[in-house]
């Protein structure tokens, strides 16, 4: 089963008197546990893929699966609750609630989730470990660096184990050297979770990690590249 | 899940701690007023009500049957029996005293000037308890002994141009429609409280009076209790020993009486709904200004929350919740701040009220913190504080969540 199947996916914007098109005609398939990259110049559309793809916003024209489920007739509730179950995002931004610790910000999810305590407490023990911030637990994020609070935004995107994990430009405000760890590390915790991941960058150094890219430009897939074997056999096993 | 909004909620309110103080001190000063300005109410209605009834009043008065349906035929209906009436009074429990009183209107003459007025033959020694509101500016109250004194009000005796010691006319019909007069000396003149009153006030001798109407009858019997609160109680235990007796009676509480009373509260408690109101309308706005700024400031982190997970709904109740937050903190602190003020002002004397319009004396005001009234205002200060977040929380649940994730 495919975790995102997109069909004709058409974008615009109004922006005053005239309509922008930020998405033409966009149709992919992301298959489980795939790596894949979006990656194309400022303006290309990855955001507002990633925004549909996210069901954060809605296509104009066209259709999308998550999971299986069509999303456009679905209710608010209902796609808040494919989001909080079965989507983790990354921001560029981070986006961390400045009042929660590291401990409870990535405990959010869980809690939207109604996860047990006992649960909860293990599961964002062993996140904390595996992100390197043992002994950070209680801190805020205004007390940590631009790369630990990645790994805490990283931490929260996968401490549900979601079937698709969404990152628009996770290293765009990190040095060169933090984001290849960034990376890194989702790809980690991806192969641990068997998560489907989907990452934007126009950044071509983090492209060596994705297995499969998707070039964008205007608006339109113009190019996708399979980089490694992973890819291959996990699309042919999926079309069988 | 509310827990988590509920901490949510808690820990924005203090991320901004100089905005924060200054709502809780809107809130709590505007609480504190409610607190205040009741206990002053309050105080007001109390002074106001036991003055009445030892004024004048006492707490019931016993006529006969038919009395108050008939007042322009009142001397067809006085008691002819008041002494049994009071045998039957001073067997029920918690009464204090109790006086017979002969009420009628009468001219009253110096020979050169002749005014109307209102007197009250009442039993001398007896009326101590009830006399509260009287001043005596000169001369001395009715004494037991007194024969043939008589008690002016001070604009009376300003009008008729007389002192103590002087002789006056009294001139009035008796029971059977004669014309009958006697000669009385002013024993004393009294202010007593009301300028209208004071106009017309005359006070002497049940005897005296009774000799004037030429009957043995008196119009009522006032009873005065220990406790107010025993009213309806010794009214009610009252009215089953009449009838028991077979006296055809009918009881009047101090409250059926006391029209100024009731004018005064139905007044003061039109101000304080007002004055609430107008607290409230502060509250509502200045709770959703900062909950609405809070709102500006918090745009990209309710986009995340959203993003990751969080309904509608969830948004929502975390802004209601800040609002009730808001409202319990604030009303705590309102409480503490009211009580201090009320404390210190009681401690300092309290404060002075001038008379109200008609009166010639003002008083005393203190203030009679009422636990009714600080749980009235703590649970409107909540429920306004509550309410107040609405529009603001509202308005967060319904921001589109890319653009509010895009906002700078």
């Amino acid at each position: 089963m495919s975790t995102v199947n997109l069909e004709n996916v058409c974008k615009t914007y109004q922006s005053g008197d005239s309509t922008v098109a930020a998405l033409r005609n966009i149709t992919l398939t992301l298959h489980e546990g795939e790596f894949a990259a979006l990656c194309g110049p400022s303006g290309s559309g990855k955001s507002s893929l990633l925004n549909i793809i996210g069901c954060l916003d809605k296509p104009t024209i066209g259709s999308i699966s998550i999971l299986g489920n069509q999303v456009l007739p679905m209710g608010d509730d209902a796609i808040s609750d494919i989001r909080s179950k079965s989507i983790g995002f990354i921001f560029q931004a981070f986006n961390l609630i400045p009042v929660l610790t590291v401990y409870e910000n990535i405990e959010y999810p869980l809690l939207l989730n109604r996860s047990p305590a006992a649960d909860r407490r293990n599961r964002v023990t062993e996140m904390i470990e595996a992100l390197g911030l043992a002994g950070m637990a209680n801190r805020r994020p205004a007390h940590l660096s631009g790369g630990q609070q990645q790994r805490v935004a990283v931490g929260r995107a996968l401490i549900t184990r979601p079937k698709l994990v969404l990152a628009d430009e996770p290293t765009g405000n990190l040095d060169s050297a933090t984001g290849l760890k960034i990376i890194e590390l989702m790809r980690n915790l991806r192969d641990q979770h068997g998560s489907t991941l989907l990452f934007s960058t126009h950044d071509p150094a983090l492209l060596i990690f994705p297995d499969r890219i998707y070039h964008l430009s205007d608006g339109c897939i113009v190019r996708q590249e399979e980089v490694n074997a992973h890819v291959a056999s996990v699309t042919q096993s999926g079309r069988s | 899940m509310w827990r988590v909004l509920l901490n949510l909620a808690v820990r924005n309110i203090f991320r901004n701690r100089r905005r924060t103080i200054l709502t809780f001190f809107a809130i709590a000063s505007g609480m504190a007023s409610i607190i205040v300005f009741g206990g002053f109410v309050s105080y007001t209605y109390f002074a106001l009500r036991e003055q009445t009834i030892h004024s004048q009043l006492g707490h019931l008065n016993v006529f006969k049957e038919g009395y108050s349906a008939h007042p322009g035929d009142a001397s067809k209906y006085f008691i002819n029996d008041p002494d049994k009436v009071e045998q039957i009074i001073a067997t029920v429990p918690g009464v204090s005293t109790m006086t017979a009183r002969l009420g009628f209107s009468a001219l009253i003459s110096t020979g050169e000037k002749t005014m109307n007025c209102l007197a009250t033959g009442v039993v001398p020694g007896k009326e101590k308890e009830l006399s509260n509101a009287e001043m005596i500016l000169s001369g001395h109250r009715l004494a037991a002994g007194d024969t043939n004194g008589v008690v002016l009000g001070s604009l009376l005796a300003e009008s008729l141009g007389v002192k103590v010691g002087d002789t006056v006319t009294m001139l009035t019909t008796t029971a059977s429609g004669m014309i009958n007069a006697r000669d009385l000396q002013i024993a004393g003149i009294a202010r007593v409280g009301s300028k209208e009153y004071d106009r017309v006030f005359v006070k002497l001798p049940l005897d005296v009076a009774q000799h004037l109407l030429n009957t043995k009858e008196v119009e009522r019997v006032v009873v005065l209790l220990n406790q107010t609160g025993d009213t309806a109680k010794v009214s009610d235990t009252l009215k089953q020993k009449f009838a028991a007796a077979g006296m055809p009676l009918e009881i009047k509480t101090w409250h059926d009486l006391a029209d100024f009373y009731q004018a005064v509260v139905r007044l003061y408690g039109g101000i304080f709904r007002v004055v609430n109101l107008i607290i409230a309308a502060l509250f509502l706005f200045g709770i959703a200004n900062t909950l609405t700024m809070s709102i500006f400031e918090r745009v990209r982190e309710i986009g995340t929350l959203r993003a990751i997970g969080t309904r509608r709904a969830g948004v929502r109740n975390m802004f209601l919740w800040e609002g009730f937050v808001m409202g319990l903190a604030g009303g705590v602190i309102g409480i503490f701040a009211g009580l201090i003020t009320a404390f210190f002002i009681n401690l300092f004397g309290g404060f002075y009220i001038p008379p109200p319009p008609g009166m010639s004396d003002g008083y005393q005001a203190f203030i009679s913190v009422d636990p009714g009234t600080v749980a009235y205002a703590f649970v409107l200060t909540v429920a306004v504080a509550t309410l107040s977040s609405l529009y603001p929380a509202l308005r967060a649940a319904k921001l589109n969540i890319v653009q509010a994730l895009g906002h700078t």
